[in-house]
């Protein structure tokens, strides 16, 4: 009887053991890449922040940066005021997204096209959808003929004089959001959906036998449904706050202004290679961005969850 | 489902998501006529493309943006092969040497970027282990910190693990198993029955032969999801080629290279042709698996 406890409980410690080997095997990988990848990353980027290009440890970069933060004329502080309007237009484009996808949910006609429509910018993606557009605005140069936007501003009577230069000193910025936005509408398209289509539709029914309006079924019946999928994406968002931006790089390479964050650091990366500079920068947004992160996190957290 | 009925036979189930009051009706013919000319701008710069790419360098410049070519100059498509380059230091590399990083990064870059959070997902959705809690926190913990500016650090690092500008560094980065995916992948997890894998226990089946033949099957649909959506990301990525893997350009990185030179080198068709060439991969591959791209995704559970 005991001899067999023993077997039963060596047996179970033998059970328990290759369960421990099978979930460490299957995640050390993705452990040390974390390790190495994120900790190691960020722990060097932390004290690149207090170091000279020459290596010297000292508070200089990390000054420099903050100066020029202040100094609202300066490349970074432009790049932060750019950034934080794409911020803000990714936000009210994730909503406008949410009810795009509604729209599709609700099976409005030819959805399925549509569907496949706003998608297209991602299926063809960044570089080519942008290089099309910035040749779609071309303006008359000894190189080419106007662009197709241009050319119809002329035809409707609009002297070639005055007719903007999309991508000049004036425009260029207005242009980038204006294209963020028109390629944005199926921007979480795919999660949105997802979530409106687990929703049971005995759910939306019995709202509609009560007589509940079309935007009432949005706001009170859906929204909350998908609240989970939507306050993660809001959650996600606003930790990717200082790296937000548009199309910078391919459309106007920084040029009139129009640097954010993100090409900024780029820039400095691969043309001067000022390493430091962009670590100490990255420190002091990281400063900044957690705390707003984690309190829109204990925000959302406060709405509870619906279950279904 | 609600049913129609006429002379006492069941026609048609409406759904109850196309029942609409006549207000409705009229929003929705609205969101219709929206939605539609947004398409149409969405598809219209691609389709002057397409269509710019088969005019010679002359009639381009000298005609009418909207016509269509006077005469179809197809050898656009071979001059884009043999004249689109990139230059990176003193190697000029053919476009040819583009297709094939193209495929080599998305092909293992997809692959281990989909199959890692899988296996974490997995895990975290249905075993329990010491340390679980205090990972999966940390994991949470990573993607809520908003960390700004690290390409500096990740390039001295890949530096230090002579893993920059290698082939190898596809292998290695795109093995990270959590973040976003992995979320998706353990609440997917969580909603697959576990009593199949205690039936194949009970036949004597160990924890690999679980995963891998009863439970990996059951995740292959959401896998085939991001590997197709990966394999499109990953066929128009650049910004993360010209960074960390220079001398190995992707199709999308030359292109960005070469816009400037288009102007004066070979001319804006040709440059057009090299653009189609790098859309076409993406959209066969969406047309044929559109099915399993827009299937329902979901995403949720931050709270650690």
């Amino acid at each position: 009887m005991v001899a067999q406890k023993v077997k039963k409980l060596h047996g179970f410690k033998r059970a328990q053991l290759f369960q421990t080997i099978f979930v460490w095997s299957m995640i050390v990988i993705p452990i040390v890449h974390w390790l190495i990848f994120w900790l190691g990353v960020n722990l060097n980027s932390i004290l690149m922040a207090f170091q000279l290009p020459t290596g010297e440890y000292s508070l200089f970069t990390l000054q420099q940066v903050i100066e020029s933060l202040g100094n609202a004329g300066s490349k970074l502080a432009i790049a932060v005021k750019n950034t934080l309007t794409y911020f803000v237009v990714g936000l009210f484009m994730t909503v406008f997204n949410l009810v795009v996808s509604y729209c599709l949910f609700k099976k409005v006609r030819a959805w399925r096209f549509f569907e496949i429509a706003f998608y297209l910018p991602s299926i063809v993606g960044g570089v080519v959808m942008e290089l099309a557009f910035v040749q779609f605005l071309s303006p008359v140069s000894a190189y080419t003929t106007a662009g197709p936007i241009v050319e119809l501003l002329m035809a409707v009577g609009v002297p070639a004089k005055e007719v903007p230069v999309f991508l000049g000193q004036e425009w260029a910025n207005k242009t980038l959001i204006f294209y963020t936005c028109w390629i944005g509408w199926g921007g979480n398209m795919l999660l949105f959906c997802g979530a409106f289509a687990r929703i049971p539709l005995e759910v939306i029914e019995s709202a509609r036998l009560d007589g509940i309006s079309g935007l009432k079924e949005l706001i009170y019946i859906l929204f909350p449904l998908i609240w989970p999928t939507f306050s993660t994406i809001l959650v996600l968002q606003f930790t990717g706050l200082f790296g937000a931006g548009g199309p910078v790089l391919t459309m106007t390479g920084g040029n009139f202004d129009t640097q954010t964050i993100g090409y900024w650091i780029y820039d400095l990366v691969t043309e001067s290679g000022s390493y430091n500079e962009v670590a100490a920068a990255g420190l002091v947004f990281t400063c900044i961005g957690t705390p707003i992160a984690l309190f829109v996190r204990w925000l959302v957290d406060k709405v509870p969850a619906v279950e279904y | 489902m609600a049913k129609v009925v006429y002379n006492g036979k069941v026609i048609k189930e409406q759904s109850v998501l196309t029942q609409r009051t006549k207000g409705e009706k009229i929003f929705f013919a609205i969101v219709f006529a929206v939605f539609l000319i947004q398409s149409i701008s969405l598809f219209f710069p691609l389709i002057w493309v397409v269509l710019n790419s088969f005019k010679s360098f002359a009639e381009y410049r000298g005609g009418n943006t909207f016509s269509f070519p006077k005469v179809w100059e197809f050898a656009n498509y071979l001059k884009a092969f043999e004249q689109l380059e990139y230059g990176a230091g003193d190697r000029v590399i053919p476009f040819a040497e583009m297709i094939f990083n193209t495929l080599y990064y998305v092909v293992v870059c997809d692959t281990i970027s989909a199959f890692t959070p899988l296996v974490t997902g997995y895990v975290f959705a249905k075993y329990r282990f010491k340390g679980k809690t205090l990972i999966f926190s940390l994991a949470i913990f990573s993607m809520m910190i908003p960390t700004v500016g690290t390409t500096a650090s990740m390039i001295k690092i890949l530096n230090f693990l002579q893993l920059y500008d290698t082939p190898l560094y596809v292998w290695v980065t795109a093995a990270g198993g959590f973040g976003a995916t992995f979320l998706v992948f353990s609440s997917y997890y969580k909603n697959v029955s576990w009593s199949y894998a205690e039936a194949a226990m009970i036949d004597g089946a160990g924890h690999y032969t679980i995963f891998f033949k009863i439970m990996l099957p059951q995740g292959l649909p959401l896998f085939w999801t991001y590997i197709i959506i990966g394999a499109i990301a990953g066929w128009n990525e650049y910004y993360s080629i010209l960074l960390y893997l220079p001398n190995y350009p992707t199709i999308a990185a030359g292109l960005f290279n070469y816009k400037d030179k288009a102007y004066r080198k070979s001319g804006l068709p040709i440059f057009f042709a090299g653009l189609v060439y790098s859309m076409i991969p993406s959209i066969i591959l969406f047309s044929c698996f559109s099915d399993k791209i827009l299937v329902s995704l979901s995403i949720g559970g931050l709270k650690g």
